[in-house]
């Protein structure tokens, strides 16, 4: 799991992530936009907004490790 | 209900759920305090991904938002099929291209479905190699049994804990044994034309020919692996006798094992000591012709004069006999007959799917010492349409079922193999290149560690963890198609692992594409593996 000690690295590990993750994890996360608004603006499905979501997050990790 | 996945937890801890779906989540939730927990953490991820976001002033999401469509039903399916058909019209392509027209001369001649010009091909091959490419394929084998021999000793190296001293010792070792260029046990010969092993000419080490038309009217004292357009061997080979050619006469002796194919295989006056194998579109043993050990026989005609020493193994539409068989003979054939004095001393079994009446004609005078039994024809030669067998589709059946558990085994044990897709655009072509590699490339690997290096026992666990592999390519690629047509964010993995298998099994049992598709999906789903190894591993 990701944790606060990690904020410095995991910012840049947000930075470095590919655009199809990182722009919903930023919609998400940043912006507080709801699945289904992110869906709407990125024309994909809820369900397919947290696949991306849990995708950018194992890379994050995986980023940490 | 079963834990939740990770999809669910996700979506649980985002407030993404319908309070319809977040229901039966929380029932489960009270009773499963490894689900809470997974919950929790998710959660606090979230709040700590939350801070470090707002706490900088450089988040950026670009002007205009890139193109997220979820696949559309099967859509990046047909792009990584479409990525895995060029692949492999790159690879032809780039084959074409290096060895020019031979491989155009061999695609002719295979397209012409007249298998006996196979052997032509085979020896044009052969020939070409000898005359252009020898040193070529020389370096390029010595290259992976250098690799193969430096991986092999830096494994051991690391496993025994030697020292660094050792380890270079050894991968000096490996170099010189390879690079060093020991006489050979084997005498290659080539000759456009004829080439002529003459009587009095004794050749000491086996011997590989090939040409038009291969001679031996000497002695050979080690095998002989012959391939041309016409092979007589009046001589003697002291070894094996491994040939391929349009046409195979033996009229001298051979003291090994004959595997022979081609066009006519006849042995005419001949000895041989060991077993005899062909596959050939008539198979002659002449009478005066004498083999010791076991025959073993596939052609469309067989023809039987002389004498074998133990049992004969024939597939055939006809057989005939006027020879001896020794011990038993066990004949898949239209139609055997027994002529003349034929004998047979053991048991006649003949597997036919015709009238057994009609399928065994014996003369008065043909002896069979022990019993005479009529077998059925087994399912898998039967001559019939298979889609019309209730067998094929209880076959079926019971793959779809074998492949289903083990799909959900694997789903189980790797969660995260639920959640893989189908690349597209350039990470598409690269999986597709590297699974059609990975599935070509493994078996050729194996037959040279299995000749060269550690030996059988690890090719033999090599060979089943590739068949393991394509086995488990295909159900990971149906788990992937299943999730393309059903989508639902509180699915378990089973749905859409079915519904895969289903489409997978039906498209690899459509008549006439059935083969190439399954090829393209075992290579789609090596792709996938390596996408998910590589992925791992970083």
């Amino acid at each position: 799991m990701i944790s606060h000690e990690d904020s410095e690295r995991l910012n840049q590990a947000v930075e470095q992530l590919p655009d199809k993750y990182r722009v919903p994890l930023v919609l998400a996360y940043y912006n507080d936009a709801s699945y289904d608004e992110i869906a709407t603006s990125l024309s994909t499905s809820r369900n397919h907004v947290g696949v991306l979501l849990l995708r950018a997050r194992q890379k994050l990790r995986e980023e940490l490790e | 209900m079963s834990h939740l996945t990770a999809l669910q937890c996700l979506m649980l801890a985002d407030s993404a759920l319908s309070s319809a779906e977040v229901a039966p989540l929380q029932l489960h939730l009270e009773t499963c305090p490894t689900c809470a927990d997974r919950l929790q953490a998710v959660t606090n991820e979230r709040q700590v991904i939350q801070a470090v976001l707002t706490d900088d002033a450089g988040v950026t999401i670009p002007e205009k938002l890139p193109a997220f469509k979820k696949p559309v039903g099967l859509r990046n399916l047909a792009m990584a099929n479409l990525a895995t058909g060029l692949v492999l019209w790159l690879a032809q392509f780039m084959w074409k291209t290096l060895f020019g027209e031979l491989i155009v001369n061999a695609f002719t001649r295979l397209t012409a479905i007249y298998i006996p010009d196979t052997y032509d091909l085979v020896v044009s091959t052969l020939l070409y190699f000898f005359n252009e490419g020898t040193t070529m394929i020389d370096n390029y084998f010595e290259i992976i049994a250098a690799g193969l021999l430096v991986i092999s000793l830096a494994g051991l190296a690391v496993f025994l804990g030697r020292s660094r001293m050792m380890f270079v010792s050894c991968l000096l070792l490996a170099i010189t044994m390879v690079t060093t260029d020991e006489a050979s046990a084997l005498d290659v010969r080539h000759d456009q034309d004829m080439l002529t092993i003459a009587a009095g000419e004794t050749v000491s080490d086996s011997l590989f020919v090939a040409g038009e038309t291969v001679v031996i009217d000497g002695i050979i004292e080690g095998d002989l692996l012959a391939f041309a357009q016409r092979v007589i061997i009046n001589g003697e080979v002291r070894g094996n006798v491994l040939t391929a050619a349009e046409s195979i006469s033996i009229f001298g002796q051979v003291n090994g094992t004959v595997a022979s194919a081609g066009r006519t295989v006849e042995l005419g006056d001949a000895i041989v000591d060991g077993d005899f194998w062909a596959a050939a579109r008539k198979i002659t043993i002449d009478r005066g012709s004498r083999v010791t050990g076991n025959a073993t026989m596939a052609s469309e005609s067989i023809n039987i004069a002389g004498s074998v020493g133990r049992d004969g193994y024939t597939f055939a539409e006809t057989v005939e006999i006027s020879g001896s068989i020794a011990a038993d003979l066990e004949a898949f054939a239209r139609q055997v007959s027994l002529i003349g004095e034929a004998r047979i001393g053991g048991n006649l079994r003949l597997r036919t799917e015709h009238e057994r009446e009609d399928s065994l004609q014996q003369s008065p005078a043909a002896l069979v010492g022990g019993v005479i039994e009529f077998v059925d024809m087994p399912e898998e030669l039967r001559d019939e349409n298979r889609y019309t067998t209730p067998e094929f589709y209880f076959g079926q059946l019971i793959r779809l079922a074998g492949a289903f558990i083990v799909g959900l085994a694997l789903l189980w044990l790797l969660p995260r193999l639920r959640y893989v897709e189908l690349e597209g655009g350039t990470e598409g072509f690269k999986n597709a290149g590297i699974g059609l590699v990975a599935l070509v490339s493994t078996p050729i690997i194996l037959l040279l560690v299995a000749i060269t290096l550690v030996g059988l026992p690890i090719a033999a666990i090599g060979l089943f963890t590739w068949i393991l592999a394509i086995y488990l390519a295909k159900v990971l690629l149906a788990s992937v198609i299943g999730n393309m047509i059903i989508d639902s964010p509180d699915r378990g993995p089973a749905l859409p692992l079915l519904a895969g298998l289903v489409v997978i099994v039906v498209a690899t049992n459509i008549p006439g594409i059935g083969g190439i598709l399954n090829f393209l999906l075992t290579v789609i789903g090596f792709g996938l593996i390596y996408q998910v190894v590589d992925r791992e591993y970083r």
